[in-house]
């Protein structure tokens, strides 16, 4: 508890840190709300700008890999023999396997490239909806049940459908409106939440202390944190979802982790995908 | 998102209806478990749950199960104290993140 204790004032001081200067206005600021996703884009964008001079943003899809060269060629180089090919061949037969009905994943998903329209606020369900909901969405459609969000088979339909939607341009309506208002804030204020018994939130690790060490581990941007999944990850031995990798940041701070597609993790998905707007899809991707 | 304040109350409501401690060891150790789940429940509620918390329940339950309420209701209370401090990071957090980003945190 002592531990604990220490541990927690120091984070609080490093909390304490001024980094960079104030965000920008922006010309369609919500001033009903105080919500303003642009200014905060345009801000995350300007931080980033200035932490990594020499890093283009949109290389910031690359994660860690855009700015630590080492670990890059070692990344390239797997990159000869992808370790999430497998998922994808796999996901590929998943795609065109008809349902009892006859009928199948291209009767809603066209030839599965459509990566680039989630997520994105539903007026009609008001809430956010993302590429596994839809994937589920389509089996209900076609009387099929629907798949364990944190199973083997939705991740490979989605990394197939990743994979062919790779340059796809990451283009998330700007919220507006009290609904895709209160889900991108939620989202904004989940990521900035200190939560768990180390008292971190996503942005102390991610926007705070971005590019310097976790012990062995550098640390990415939030930005282009979206673009690569799902991800083949070594620790993993597997390929596995965003809300996966949500899941195990939250339990690595202590905190009891959300459900895989929980509203709190599908805000926070909408919220990192408005920030990363303009770059590329590039999933699956692999990672340590 | 949620807010502690409901939380808060909960755990308020359920101390205001708590009747005497037991003299009775198991007793105590079951008011301490029963305690400690409360306060768990109620830094779920709050979105501020912590692992250890739950293990420390988890523990606790395990010992009253074999009889041990010695350590039923130490891991109990320290359980009950690790949900106490969830849920003052929840409130503290309930404004404390409008000043962190993107620039600090």
């Amino acid at each position: 508890m002592v531990r604990t204790t220490i541990l927690g004032a120091g984070l609080l001081l490093l909390g304490s840190v001024s980094l960079v200067s104030a965000p920008l206005a922006s010309e369609t600021s919500d001033t009903n709300s105080g919500i303003d996703p642009q200014a905060d884009r345009q801000a995350l964008r300007d931080f980033y700008t200035q932490r990594f001079p020499d890093v283009p943003l949109e290389e910031h899809k690359n994660g860690v890999y855009a700015f630590d060269e080492g670990a890059r060629e070692q990344w390239l180089e797997m990159e000869d023999f992808p370790p999430y090919e497998i998922a994808v061949d796999d996901g590929a037969e998943l795609y065109e396997t008809p349902f009892a009905d006859g009928k199948g994943y291209p009767d809603c998903f066209g030839d599965g490239a459509v990566k680039g329209r989630y997520p994105h606020y539903d007026e009609v369900r008001s809430e956010v909806v993302t590429l596994e909901m839809a994937i589920n969405d389509c089996r209900a459609d076609h009387g099929e049940a629907p798949l364990a969000y944190d199973g083997a088979e939705i991740t490979r339909l989605t990394a197939y459908m990743a994979y062919v939607s790779r340059g796809q341009i990451i283009d998330v309506a700007l919220p507006e409106g009290e609904g895709p208002l209160a889900a991108y804030e939620a989202g904004k204020r989940f990521y900035s939440t200190r939560r768990g018994q180390l008292n971190f939130a996503c942005s102390s690790c991610h926007v705070q202390l971005a590019g310097n060490r976790l012990r062995a581990e550098r640390l990415s941007a939030s930005l282009g944190q979206v673009t690569h999944w799902p991800v083949y990850r070594f620790k993993w031995q597997d390929v596995g979802s965003l809300h996966l990798r949500f899941n195990e940041c939250n339990s690595q701070v202590g905190a009891e982790p959300f459900p895989p597609q929980s509203e709190e993790y599908r805000n926070l998905e909408y919220f990192l995908s408005y920030m990363s707007n303009g770059l590329a899809l590039n999933g699956p991707a692999s990672r340590k | 998102m949620r807010t502690a304040l409901p939380a808060l109350l909960l755990i308020a409501l359920a101390a205001c209806t708590k009747s005497e401690v037991p003299a009775d060891p198991a007793e105590q150790a079951r008011a301490a478990v029963a305690e400690a789940e409360a306060h768990y429940q109620a830094s779920w509620e709050a979105g501020h749950a912590w692992r250890a918390t739950k293990a420390l329940i988890d523990d606790a339950r395990a010992a009253l199960e074999l009889g041990d309420y010695e350590t039923a209701a130490s891991s109990a209370d320290r359980a009950t104290a690790m949900a106490e401090a969830s849920l003052a990071q929840a409130e503290a957090e309930s404004t404390a993140w409008r000043d962190r980003f993107p620039f600090s945190s």
